[in-house]
């Protein structure tokens, strides 16, 4: 998987390239349209594995058609995949908390690709697939699904705006293939971003805002909450190792090929 | 024709009309409240449940009354709505075994209370045969002649909610048992006196939140959705959106359950080489799922595009609106006394009870 | 008058974002189509006829926008309706002064021309259906009463008129395939447009859905004045209704002509991997002429034959099939939905060691679920299925079946797990349990069955759909199943591809599978299947020899099943001409008839009525 840059030629590294521009221009390589930097040929730009995925917010016009309703679809998508998983392994509480919230790699993958509109999906997928369809009330479900929309904006923001620029490739392609067209991948790198931002952090913070909404609420028992916490914590942190490599792996070629991957948040 | 509908001459009736979730009756008062009418009756019964259970003990402790006539208004409605059979003969039938979780959870991890405690027995020391004892095998044969198998959790919840219907004050009456017989030592937990009043508060509060959204979802019909949000001032395309998303959802879930069933003739099922892989078939219907999202989406979009919408300018608002009627009046009328009762005279359900001589 | 289209040499392809461009999708078209016609278009899948009903409503370029800079190298040409530009592609003057290409003209048909797609679900984008047929208008920014007064026209026109008091209950789950195309024609008919294109708009419906909705068709035609362009496979169809025909091949038009001018020349359509007419195809080989030329219709068939004198003891008599062991047994068979729906009320048949049989009906009939049932899909019955013996009542055993009864779906979309041609069928092979050797054999050897060896390596999202489906059948051929259910293998299939599917299936049926096919082609079952059972509401209405079924004008009347012309030429033959004439339900038995060569019998496709697109094995899809 992943087009060679030139047939027969080994993968070539990043730094290769950064190397030579110096090194106040380097951060240059990942925001084309930056106005302090030289104007890359178009020649260079394409060369660039990820250099149309940035942070940019609107572009002008509307979004094309397909995309407008693929963006609708994929929150259809969202919701029932956060249906089943509750209902299909079993809720470990009535907070709607899997055992094995399995789409929560989905959610991730969505969010890496349409940026804003993936972690959208992610939250009416939480108020309405994993919540309202289960008979979860809405009024606590809209307080605490914001634990499946601020951690996903904050991962998009962080790979397309910081992580970008240390060599990984915000659509994650580099945790399952050894090039990204045709640039070798930082393959552990990869993984330790992955694993510490995704796994760790934004887990914690996942878990830290539903739970703790659902405490200040009265949802939760006194005595339970650490339990609570690390259920919600370990069934989130296992699907989205074990599934989201095999997601990109099957998927991204797919959805890249029909050019339907946002070049920043909205589009 | 199709369900619910009867040929009377040329002309089809309807009687009942398909709505998120299953159907409902037409010509019933429940049918006729607004949608935004029903939100607004969960949201704010929802409030009040969650107020009238979060009281702490030092304040009088939850209002289990005022829960109770929370949950009968909504068991009133649901009724009235001929929906009430759902809850029964459905998945939502799930609601009933979640509420027992929730009663076991509340009861014994809430040690923070004040007040006198109370010995229950996690194992009394003997297996007991008494009422309790019947009650507990009924609902295991029954849960099994339903569903041909006892999910363990539910199976332990259920075992814990018996034993709790144990302490050891009531060792001798016949609800504990008619017999005994001895097996290994008594166990048991020290549970504040309390937790037994905010563990059924909870239990009723649960039950109006779970319940007032099951009618939310059994009397909305999805094309009165978008037409509420316009009603609120939401623009045309956003609503319109909102649709899009709806109409998507049967379909997303036809295509899984094709996907799925295409994963069994394939032997998925056959295949036990542990959990793992299983979970990994899981993930196998994302590259079909995805294929026919993009499929879909593209199609929808030309059609879109082949009925005008990006090229309107002005669009008609045809018939979304509907008025509010004195049902949906009646409603409001109901939720803001519950309110002012409440919350702005802080008043409790009990009280009212013990000031008619009861308590 | 201007015309109602106009298509001049217009060149288009997709742009692509994987780096390699495609190949152009349209060359050269020049098209005239004039006001109140109604042109049919045909052509084997892949031809452009899809991106040629695009191209006049402006889909394209307009949705599949070439990136910026590009648009030389994607569209070239100019398309025009009712005289107008819709689009074309000119140089423009920039603010700056500088000139580049741009898109001009109207961009968007609405409400002028409208568009039909295939897919039913796809196109219905409300909640109910009153809302649905008012869409179009309301985007138009109609007075509302303008709009209801529009739309319960429409409805009555489409014959949804005894809906319209309820439309506004009626939910899309609630309404069949049938009824949502008629729905979308209603939406389109409210707008008031000039023109109306259907691409292939029954491929997807049951019969009774396609009767609908050429019925509507025709209402159209007879009672308003609109243009048509219809993209269709179905001869009788075209013959039925078009005035001319375009036929389209690899982005060309590769002729153009009255209905007659082309479907007397079956050699043209079968080089191009078309339906010809069953008539034309007896009379071209049987010789029969009708003023001057191959007859195409029932009608002119019949007038030929008046002067024929078909040889009856030609024709095989049916023999008593050679049965061997029950495979499958199905008695007293009820099944539920979990909505409550009564899907089979009763269901009682047996299928036996090596047979060839088809399992028709209506979308509700039941067809479907009694399939699923017997391949271990659905479980939960009551009554009794036993395959090879063993009752499908015991868990342990319904686990299993579906390891010896393999089931093809209809989609292959919905089927195809993995990005490698291998590992696609290597997937259920592994599921198995075998030992990689054994799995490299059986791949290597299903792959070169249905002949995808040279795709192998080839991720599947890049194969055609005919190669897509060939490629679900090597999935489960590979998994050895004594039975093998086919759900739809022809559906909006051209004629060739239904040819070499049929053929491959031929082939495992005489390797010694039993092979079931569900389907809603009537010719495909005349020529290829001996027995048919035949559901209706849950229960079965026939089960047995399948030209039984087709001489029992009376039940395929109560069915709403239209039989293959074939078998309608029979019937007027024995109407009018000879009533002791026995039933002929196929091309095959026709000729021998009539010519008396190759000695064709039932469910024996002989070679002689093969043309020429035919010979050899699955040729390049």
């Amino acid at each position: 998987m992943g087009r060679q840059a030139r047939p027969g030629a080994s993968p070539q590294s990043l730094y290769t390239i950064e190397s030579k521009l110096q090194k106040p221009m380097r951060h240059c390589l990942y925001s084309p349209g930056s106005p302090s930097c030289p104007k890359m040929s178009s020649e260079q730009e394409h060369r660039y594995p990820w250099s149309h995925y940035t942070l940019a917010c609107c572009r002008s016009g509307p979004a094309p058609p397909t995309l407008y309703v693929l963006y609708a679809v994929q929150i259809a998508v969202v919701t029932v995949l956060s249906y089943l998983s509750v209902v299909m392994l079993g809720p470990l509480s009535y907070s709607g908390i899997s055992l094995f919230y399995f789409v929560y790699p989905f959610i991730i993958v969505f969010t890496m690709w349409w940026g804003f509109w993936g972690a959208l999906a992610g939250y009416i997928g939480c108020v309405v697939g994993a919540g309202l369809m289960v008979g979860l009330p809405l009024l606590p479900s809209i307080a605490y699904a914001l634990s499946d929309l601020v951690p996903f904006l904050v991962m998009f923001a962080i790979y397309r705006g910081v992580l970008a620029r240390l060599g990984v490739d915000p659509l994650m392609r580099d945790l399952v293939d050894s090039d990204v067209r045709g640039y070798r991948a930082r393959k552990g790198l990869a993984w330790f971003w992955f694993i510490v931002l995704n796994g760790l952090v934004l887990n914690a913070l996942s878990a830290e805002i539903g739970v703790g909404i659902q405490y200040a609420m009265g949802l939760v028992p006194p005595d339970a909450y650490w339990f609570w916490w690390i259920g919600w914590f370990v069934g989130d942190f296992l699907a989205m190792v074990i599934l989201t490599p095999i997601l990109v792996k099957g998927l991204t070629s797919m959805v890249e090929r029909y050019g339907l991957i946002n070049h920043g948040w909205f589009t | 024709m199709e369900a619910g509908t009867s040929e009377a001459g040329r002309r089809l009736e309807k009687r009942s009309v398909r709505t998120f979730l299953y159907s409902m009756r037409i010509g019933t008062p429940v049918e006729r409240l607004h949608t935004i009418t029903k939100v607004a009756l969960i949201l704010v019964l929802s409030t009040l449940a969650l107020h009238m259970f979060n009281i702490p003990v030092e304040e009088g402790g939850p209002d289990l009354v005022g829960l109770a006539v929370l949950l009968l208004i909504v068991l009133a409605l649901l009724g009235a709505a001929r929906v009430a059979r759902y809850l029964v003969t459905s998945y939502l039938v799930l609601a009933l075994p979640v509420l027992l979780g929730i009663f076991v959870w509340w009861l014994y991890f809430n040690r923070g209370l004040p007040g006198p405690g109370m010995q229950l027995y996690l194992w009394p020391g003997y297996v007991p045969l008494g009422l309790s004892t019947v009650v507990l095998a009924a609902a295991l044969a029954i849960l099994y002649l339903r569903t041909r198998s006892v999910p363990g959790p539910l199976a332990a919840a259920l075992i814990l909610w018996w034993l709790s219907l144990m302490p050891p004050a009531l060792d001798e009456s016949p609800i504990a048992s008619w017999a005994r017989i001895p097996f290994g030592a008594a166990v048991a937990v020290d549970v504040p006196r309390w937790a037994l009043v905010v563990a059924v508060a909870k239990v009723l509060g649960f039950a109006v939140m779970i319940y007032s959204t099951f009618l939310l979802l059994l009397t909305t019909r999805d094309a009165e959705v978008a037409g509420a949000l316009r009603q609120l001032g939401v623009p045309y395309r956003a609503s319109f959106y909102a649709s899009l998303v709806f109409r998507n959802l049967d379909t997303v879930m036809a295509d899984y359950t094709n996907i799925r069933n295409a994963q069994v003739a394939r032997g998925a099922m056959v295949a036990r080489s542990g959990p793992l892989a299983r979970l990994a078939d899981l993930a196998r219907i994302s590259v079909p799922l995805v294929a026919s999202m993009i499929r879909r989406s593209v199609e929808m979009g030309i059609a879109l595009y082949a009925r005008g919408f990006y090229s309107a300018a002005r669009i008609t608002e045809y018939r979304e609106r509907r008025p509010f009627t004195y049902v949906d009046w009646a409603v409001v009328a109901l939720l803001a006394a519950l309110v002012v009762f409440d919350v702005v005279l802080g008043y409790r359900f009990d009280s009212m009870l013990r000031l008619a001589g009861y308590g | 008058m201007p015309p109602a289209v106009e298509l001049i040499d217009l060149w288009w392809r997709y742009p692509s974002y994987g780096g390699e461009g495609y190949q152009y999708a349209l060359r050269g078209i020049n098209l005239r189509v004039d006001e109140g016609e109604f042109l049919a278009v045909v052509g084997p899948s892949g031809a452009g006829k899809s991106t040629l009903c695009y191209a006049m409503v402006g889909v394209i370029p307009h949705m599949f926008s070439p990136p910026y800079g590009e648009e030389p190298e994607h569209f070239r040409g100019e398309v025009r309706i009712e005289g107008e530009t819709l689009t074309k592609l000119e140089m423009v003057e920039d603010p700056s002064g500088a000139r580049r290409p741009a898109f001009t003209g109207r961009k968007y048909a609405a409400p002028t021309a409208g568009l039909l797609l295939q897919d039913p679900e796809n196109q219905f984008l409300r909640m109910d259906l009153l809302h649905e047929v008012a869409f179009g208008a309301e985007l138009m920014g109609l007075p509302e009463d303008e709009i209801e007064g529009r739309a319960r026209e429409a409805m009555e026109i489409v014959g949804l008129g005894s809906l319209s008091p309820i439309a506004h209950l009626v939910h899309p789950s609630e309404l069949s395939g049938g009824q949502k195309q008629r729905a979308a024609i209603a939406s389109f008919l409210a707008m008031r447009p000039g023109i109306l294109i259907l691409d292939e708009p029954t491929s997807d419906l049951d019969p009774m859905g396609k009767l609908e909705v050429m019925g509507a068709i025709d209402r159209l035609r007879r009672e308003h004045d609109l243009t048509i362009i219809l993209v269709e496979h179905n001869p009788e169809v075209i013959m039925g209704h078009a005035d001319r025909v375009a036929v389209m091949d690899r982005g060309e038009i590769v002729a153009v002509g009255d209905v007659e001018e082309i479907y007397s020349d079956p050699d043209l359509l079968r080089g191009h991997g078309l339906y010809p007419s069953d008539v034309a195809r007896i009379g071209q080989e049987a010789g029969l002429r009708y003023g001057g030329r191959i007859p195409i219709s029932v009608e002119e068939g019949l007038e030929a034959l008046r002067r024929a004198r078909p040889d009856f003891s030609r024709v095989e008599p049916d023999g008593e099939p050679a049965r061997g062991e029950p495979v499958i047994e199905v008695e007293g068979v009820h099944y539920r939905y979990d909505d409550g729906t009564y899907a089979l009320r009763g269901v009682d048949f047996r299928v036996h060691d090596g047979e060839f049989v088809g399992l028709i009906g209506q979308n509700g009939s039941g067809k479907t679920t009694i399939s699923k049932l017997i391949a271990g899909i659905y479980g939960k019955f009551k009554g009794d299925i036993r395959v090879m013996g063993a009752s499908l009542r015991d868990r342990k055993v319904a686990e299993r079946v579906p390891l010896h009864v393999g089931y093809v779906f209809q989609n292959p979309d919905h089927q195809i797990f993995m990005r490698r041609v291998y590992d696609e069928v290597a997937y259920g092979l592994r599921n198995l349990r075998l030992p990689s050797g054994e799995v490299d054999a059986r791949v290597r050897e299903a792959l070169g069955r249905v002949g995808l060896m040279h795709k192998v390596d080839e991720d599947p999202v890049f194969l055609s759909r005919g190669e897509r489906r060939r490629l679900t059948v090597a999935s489960i051929i590979a998994m050895r199943p004594r039975v093998l259910v086919v759900d739809e293998p022809t559906t909006g299939q051209d004629f060739r591809m239904t040819e070499d599917i049929m053929s491959l299936l031929s082939q495992l049926n005489r390797e010694g599978s039993t092979v079931i096919v569900i389907t809603h082609d009537m010719s495909m079952v005349a020529e290829y299947l001996r027995r048919v059972i035949v559901m209706h509401f849950g229960v079965v209405v026939y089960d047995g020899p399948t030209r039984g079924f087709f001489s029992d004008e009376g039940l395929l009347r109560s069915l709403s099943i239209n039989p293959p012309m074939a078998v309608k030429l029979s019937h007027a033959y024995r109407r009018s001409v000879d009533p002791g004439a026995p039933a002929l339900i196929s091309v095959r038995e026709w000729v021998a008839a009539l010519k008396g060569g190759s000695r064709a019998s039932p469910g024996h496709p002989g070679t002689a009525a093969r043309g020429p697109a035919a010979a050899g094995g699955p040729t390049g899809i």
